[in-house]
């Protein structure tokens, strides 16, 4: 057993084998024998921590080793002994280091689970994504066509291979229950890519990406252990995905995550063609394409390829590739290319600083207790300790309180993300599922063991510092009063300026994040969210082939859902708002003007039903909606939002004019608009609407819908009934992704929600340690003077005078530490800059609530022990000494 | 750490009275049945040890070790005995208790 290692060699056998036989013989709880067991080992240990202290044989010279133990035995003992007799003092220490290293711990262990883990492949730095980019519509995306992917793995001398891939929501049936699985089509050469073998048969390799090839599919290990029992007899067999049978290669490692940036792949099976056909650019599908760099070659000759390759298609394929650029990202490194501010940067930053008002306020009472013990150190100096001695005497001090407040800290993190852990967004579970993982690991532990290490000398040492500087044989002569110079005076001075300074940053950013929250929960998305019911049907084109099948069914679910009671309207839609997807095209209007090939406008693409708009609540501005005029035979129409109505047709009605979808060159029909409905915020709320076409189901076709149904009641309680009534259309179609559209909405804030809700506890916690050191340091000044005030009472000074001296004295050091801290937060603040909404990072209102509301409630931990000063009795005041 | 052999704590007194009834070459786990079945005190093995350790370095108790057994995971037993002075200790404070408490129990209210 791991457990006995933790006995001294010397009773490990006999200790540990009286503990087993214990255990067999039973008739003991385990609660009970976990007791024994623990204070076992704890007494063993102390024992031989007393043996290397005190009995050394006198046969032999005592080692330099064996003298340093013994002193830090000696001042652990009588650490713990100084701890014990000042129980007030340890548990305001204890506790309050424990909030600071507590909160810290919990931080780093969510900050390093979300963060991007190294990657489980081949020589992991070399791998890269290529993000595709759009000169004229400066973007910056995930995205590029296969063909530009296949021609890049073509003609680049720098890269070893090119490969790409592609989500694939696919239907996994045969088992019991058909299921959703997140899949993905990648080129064959990808795993090779890697550098990755699967742990069970074989990963893909490129003879699967023939177009004689055998359908197949590797597995994930979840997919596998969960669906098929981790039977590795499954292996060889065909399963059933979106109703062909694909042959199972093989089983990926437990902890092969691929894609990094996505859902998490659970299934993964080859793109199929020549490469030739892959290169095909008419219809070439939109991928994520990633490449390995050769041996010897840095990103920036690789990158410098690319430009050329890159220019050298846009010059071959001008159509499709103008103004088309690429751009060479590590792998690991494209969160910091995209994320809006460093967020795990902030909040390691902001719960450095509730350490550090932790630490201030220990520091505060160390030296508050260092005068107190001025005496006893004195005696001890006079006694023959040296200085060194004592430092070290008060430093084993502090490491004992940062341990005991490590323990409490790692306790409360350890239930904190326990019940984080119960209570995560669904969407952070999809997208980063090792959050699940949240909790107290290896990594975490030695974090904290370094932050209370840091602690204990930040608190620590000072005190210490001065205690063994300041001592002389001064206190032992005067009447046992500790007399603290001026200098102490100062420091806790310092002290308390800068705790009020450091809690007002975190407090500023806080409040510009409360009120980015707030300022985006007024945006108007466009639409209403409240009681909407979504779900997604992807309909298998193995049993819907053709465009009217598809359409027979959308209609007839339509009108099955809007007949449940409690529905008022239902529609369905190619992509929801926040529904994380979108579909976009290039149009052309019919202005007269012919833009250039290449050059022609974008807008995003929506296919609805005809209730769509009175589902979401989508206001029509101008014209009509799509009705059952609108068929498949009569003549094309579209709806446009304002947002494309005004770029197309800026200030003229739009009603009656033509649009054509596709590029100058294409020949499809043209579009005539018969109805302009308001904008729509689709993607994040703060980010402003863009250019929307719809068209009606009845004149385009799509296999994946997105239903919104807007209901009387609660949604969720609808959710049965509108599926039942999906079913009578087709009982064997599966539907997915079931939630309240207000929900999709709540998702998309949830970066700017995790952020506020995390800086708000930060913040709070600020404050409250920043009140406490206030009243700390108010409340020494005051006992350090009552003999001054003694002294002043009996000369006729009345005690509103003495109030006043005190409360200017508090009063000036609060002010100063304001005007400090505002200065601070305004640099700070701008770190925010990415993610605040509505508010600037100099809101003045912000700034002003927050530095009023500090310097009201630290005015309050003023005044309550400046009114100690004016109740005192001078007689008995100066009689005291 | 105290020098003077004669001088024993209250558990040290226990653990030499429960070996005095247990006989020679007994070992932890006895003596913590009988000492928790006895007086009601739950004591740890590491305590036992610690204690009867001391106690050897007294030359109070001798201790040897013995046979590895499957129910203690393949781990021997140190086997406790008391030597003459540890048994000259032991009969001492106990007579010294006993002296002290003659005739005080119903003061003591003890049965």
């Amino acid at each position: 057993m791991k457990l006995w290692r933790l006995l001294p060699p010397a009773c490990r056998e006999a200790v540990a084998g009286d503990l087993e036989e214990i255990w067999h013989r039973g008739g003991i709880t385990r609660w009970r024998w976990w007791r024994i067991a623990l204070t076992s080992i704890a007494a063993c240990r102390i024992d031989q921590l007393r043996h290397q202290a005190g009995d050394v044989p006198a046969s032999r010279e005592p080692r330099q080793g064996d003298r340093l133990m013994q002193t830090f035995v000696q001042d652990l003992m009588y650490g713990l002994r100084m701890m014990r007799r000042a129980p007030g003092f340890t548990a305001a220490a204890v506790l309050t280091l424990g909030l600071g290293i507590g909160i810290n711990a919990a931080t780093f262990s969510i900050v390093d689970i979300l963060s991007i883990k190294p990657l489980n492949y081949r020589d992991p730095s070399r791998v890269a994504f290529i993000l595709g980019t759009n000169a004229a519509r400066h973007q910056r995306g995930m995205n590029m066509t296969l063909a530009d992917a296949v021609e890049i793995g073509r003609q680049m001398t720098t890269l070893e291979r090119v490969a790409a891939y592609q989500y694939w929501s696919a239907n996994l049936t045969g088992g019991a229950t058909p299921e959703r699985i997140q899949a993905y089509r990648v080129t064959a050469n990808t795993f090779a890519l890697l550098g990755v073998e699967a742990a069970v048969g074989r990963a893909l390799v490129e003879a699967d990406g023939l177009p004689e090839a055998a359908d197949a599919i590797v597995l994930s290990d979840g997919l596998w252990r969960r669906r098929f029992g981790a039977d590795p007899a499954v292996i060889g067999t065909t399963v059933m995905v979106d109703g062909a049978a694909h042959v199972v290669l093989g089983v990926m490692p437990p902890r092969f995550e691929f894609p990094v940036f996505n859902f998490k792949g659970e299934a993964w099976s080859a793109i199929k063609g020549t490469r030739d056909g892959l290169a095909r650019r008419a219809g070439s599908p939109s991928m994520v394409a990633i490449a390995r760099l050769k041996d010897g070659t840095t990103y920036r000759t690789a990158q410098a390829e690319i430009g050329t390759v890159m220019q050298r298609l846009e010059a071959d394929y001008p159509d499709t590739n103008r103004g088309l650029g690429a751009e060479l990202v590590e792998m690991r490194r494209l969160g910091e290319a995209f994320q809006p501010a460093p967020l795990s940067a902030i909040a390691l930053s902001a719960v450095a600083v509730v350490l550090l008002l932790a630490c201030a306020n220990v520091a505060n009472l160390l030296l508050a207790r260092a005068v107190a013990r001025e005496r006893e150190l004195a005696v001890r100096a006079a006694l023959g300790a040296g200085q060194a001695r004592l430092v070290r005497q008060l430093l084993t001090e502090s490491a004992l309180l940062a341990a005991a407040g490590s323990a409490l800290g790692l306790g409360a993190a350890f239930v904190g993300l326990r019940l984080l852990r119960a209570s995560l967004p669904e969407l952070l579970i999809v997208t980063q599922p090792n959050v699940l993982d949240l909790g107290i690991d290896r990594l975490t532990l030695l974090f904290t063991l370094a932050v209370a290490c840091l602690s204990a000398l930040l608190f620590g040492g000072v005190p210490a510092w001065r205690a063994a500087r300041a001592r002389t044989t001064e206190p032992l002569k005067s009447g046992g009063h500790g007399s603290a110079g001026s200098p102490h005076r100062r420091l806790r001075a310092a002290l308390m300026i800068g705790e009020v300074a450091l809690s007002l940053v975190l407090l500023v950013a806080a409040g510009l994040l409360v009120r980015t929250f707030g300022q985006l929960q007024k945006v108007d998305p466009g639409f209403n969210p409240d009681r909407v019911l979504t779900l997604t049907v992807s309909l298998p084109d193995y049993r819907y082939q053709d465009p009217a099948a598809q359409r027979r069914f959308f209609t007839a679910a339509t009108d099955a859902v809007s007949a449940v009671p409690g529905v008022a309207a239902a529609g369905f839609v190619n992509v929801l708002p926040f529904s994380t997807y979108n579909r976009g095209t290039r149009y052309v209007a019919d202005d007269g003007t012919s833009p250039e090939p290449g050059r022609e406008p974008a807008t995003d693409y929506r296919i609805v039903t005809d209730r769509y708009f009175a589902a979401l609540g989508i206001p029509i501005l101008e014209g009509r909606s799509f009705d059952s005029r609108d068929r498949d035979t009569t003549d094309r129409v579209a709806v446009i939002n304002k947002t494309l109505a005004r770029r197309a047709f800026a200030d003229a009605s739009p009603i009656g004019r033509r649009l054509r979808i596709g590029r100058s060159t294409s020949r499809s029909p043209w579009l005539s608009i018969v109805g302009v409905v308001g904008d729509v915020r689709h993607s994040e709320v703060a980010v402003l609407p863009e250019p929307e076409l719809y068209v009606p189901v009845s004149q385009a076709s799509t296999e994946m819908m997105m239903l919104a149904a807007r209901t009387i009641g609660d949604p969720d309680e609808a959710a049965g009934a509108i599926q039942q009534a999906i079913a009578t259309v087709d009982p064997l179609q599966p539907v997915y992704h079931v939630k309240p559209m207000r929900r999709l909405v709540d998702d998309a804030m949830l970066p700017q929600a995790g952020a506020m809700s995390m800086m708000a506890i930060f913040a709070v916690l600020a404050f409250l340690l920043a009140t406490i050191g206030i009243y700390g340091v108010v409340s020494y000044i005051v006992s350090q003077q009552t003999r001054e005030f003694g002294v002043r009472l009996a000369l006729g000074a009345s005690p509103a005078d003495l109030m006043a001296l005190v409360l200017r004295r508090s009063l000036m050091l609060l002010g100063a530490g304001t005007a400090i801290g505002v200065l601070a937060a305004v640099g700070v603040s701008r770190l925010l800059g990415g993610i605040l909404y509505g508010v600037t990072a100099t809101d003045w209102p912000t700034y002003t609530a927050v530095a009023g509301a500090l310097l009201l409630v630290g005015t309050v931990a003023c005044y309550i022990p400046a009114r100690r000063a004016t109740r005192l009795d001078p007689a008995v005041v100066l009689r005291a000494d | 750490m105290t020098s003077d052999p004669q001088r024993l704590g209250t558990f040290e007194q226990l653990l030499l009275l429960a070996l005095v009834r247990l006989g020679d070459d007994t070992y932890g786990v006895p003596i913590r049945a009988d000492i928790e079945a006895r007086t009601g005190r739950v004591v740890s093995p590491g305590a036992i040890y610690t204690a009867l350790d001391r106690l050897e370095r007294r030359g109070l108790v001798r201790s040897t070790l013995g046979e590895p057994s499957t129910t203690r995971g393949g781990k021997r037993k140190r086997l406790y005995r008391l030597t003459a002075s540890g048994a000259a200790a032991i009969a001492d404070a106990h007579g010294q208790i006993a002296e002290m408490a003659r005739g005080l129990k119903p003061k003591l209210g003890t049965p």
